[in-house]
């Protein structure tokens, strides 16, 4: 997994690659003087027995049920939060051509709100939006749709952050959108194809991490509904 | 019955195995593998990466073994066997009926954990443990799920997501059901660029 605030992202890069280089220099130093380098175990739980370590694996994950629960009683606004990313198997669509075939449903709308739910099995949390459809693109659509993403607000130091899955950027309250998504079953929420599913609108140009990866970034909304229109 | 990866003191050199992603997560990209090599060398422990209460299911049970044997397989420093140890976890392979909404590829993802909260990438925390979720959904996608499993088990060895050129099981989306030449890594450890730095250099596997 690769997790990234995106505020600290250049701070963190930069400390890494310091804290890397020195790691190296040193590695190399001590080779040369005392042959091969054999630090102490970076163990922390060592020593604890598998009882002690549930608790611990527990106590996270009720720290970001907590972290959660008052962040939704607060009314608190996700986008106060730092971006934190997480790599997941599943790679995008090879081009916006296959994501456009993949989806069922592709509308233009604007997120009216958005709920979080923490996730039993103490994975990421889950997202569920609501999006006023301003423009159906490809298939057929009610005026108002759901829409699902696993990511929220989860604990992180004393702050919090809102962790996302790169690809599958979250869509927040009061954002206009271009969403391709699936039909998983009667009742449940539309899900966004993964990887090419969310298309920010920022004064009427396209924007957004998937915007970026398929080269769609900057350009005019209506041209890129035309291009969807036009099959991708 | 659970799974663990072994590493013992005075076992011969390809008994090493494991560890967790350190300081952010990341030991592939950014000369990180350094990282990880200088603050995992010599280490000593047992790894218990599955713990089959958390996903009672005989089928990505027999996938994750594959994938195992897969990595075992492959020259180099990684190796997974058995024990017999109950009720013990520290990496844990879980279920998250969450995401099986119909994604382009059958899904999976790992979510490190530190004790204030997961995750957490302040320099000053470490990893603890990873938590990899997958769901029965993907099972009709067969044998892809061996493919899942070897990625998943690669962020458990400490590898990030590669994204050079190469054919690598830590490609998003891989088919590939193993380890490549790729995912080890070149010898000697730690040498080239360090987009192919794999689990040689993690583990500072010289052969």
């Amino acid at each position: 997994m690769k997790f990234h605030a995106r505020s600290y992202h250049l701070l963190v890069a930069a400390v890494t690659i310091g804290v890397a280089a020195a790691a190296l220099a040193t590695t190399l130093a001590l080779a040369q003087d005392t042959g091969p380098v054999k630090n102490t175990p970076h163990d922390p739980m060592a020593g604890l027995s598998p009882a002690q370590r549930e608790a611990i694996v527990a106590s996270a994950h009720a720290r970001n049920d907590e972290f959660l629960r008052n962040f939704v009683a607060q009314h608190r606004d996700p986008r106060s939060l730092p971006v934190g990313w997480l790599d997941s198997y599943a790679a995008p669509p090879a081009s916006l051509t296959a994501a456009t075939a993949d989806a069922d449903l592709i509308v233009h709308g604007r997120v009216q709100n958005v709920t979080f739910e923490r996730n039993p099995s103490g994975g990421m949390p889950i997202s569920t939006a609501q999006v006023q459809v301003l423009d159906t693109v490809k298939g057929h659509a009610a005026q108002r749709i759901s829409v699902g993403q696993l990511g929220g607000p989860v604990a992180k130091g004393d702050g919090g952050a809102l962790v996302q899955f790169r690809g599958s950027e979250l869509i927040l309250p009061g954002d206009e959108v271009v969403l391709l998504l699936k039909q998983v079953g009667a009742g449940e929420p539309f899900r966004t194809v993964f990887g090419a599913g969310t298309y920010l609108v920022r004064n009427g140009v396209i924007a957004g991490e998937n915007a970026e990866h398929y080269g769609v970034s900057g350009q005019p909304l209506q041209w890129f509904v035309n291009k969807l229109s036009a099959g991708g | 019955v659970l799974f663990l990866a072994l590493v013992g003191v005075g076992l011969p050199a390809r008994t090493v195995l494991a560890g967790h992603t350190f300081n952010g997560g990341d030991c592939w990209r950014g000369y990180t593998p350094l990282l990880c090599r200088t603050n995992w060398a010599g280490q000593n422990k047992i790894e218990y990466i599955y713990n089959i209460d958390q996903m009672n299911n005989t089928t990505l049970h027999n996938y994750l073994t594959t994938a195992m044997q897969n990595w075992t397989n492959f020259s180099g420093p990684q190796w997974f066997s058995y024990s017999s140890a109950n009720n013990a976890s520290y990496d844990y392979m879980k279920l998250d009926p969450n995401i099986k909404y119909n994604q382009r590829l059958p899904n999976a993802y790992n979510w490190n954990c530190v004790p204030g909260a997961c995750p957490d990438t302040a320099a000053s925390d470490n990893y603890m443990w990873s938590e990899t979720y997958t769901t029965t959904d993907n099972l009709p996608y067969g044998s892809q799920n061996v493919s899942i499993f070897a990625h998943e088990l690669g962020h458990v060895l400490g590898l990030d997501v590669h994204t050079s050129a190469g054919s690598a099981i830590m490609n998003d989306g891989s088919t590939l059901q193993g380890p490549t030449f790729v995912d080890i890594g070149r010898l000697p450890p730690c040498s080239g660029d360090s987009t192919n730095m794999g689990t040689r250099c993690i583990y500072n596997w010289t052969s």
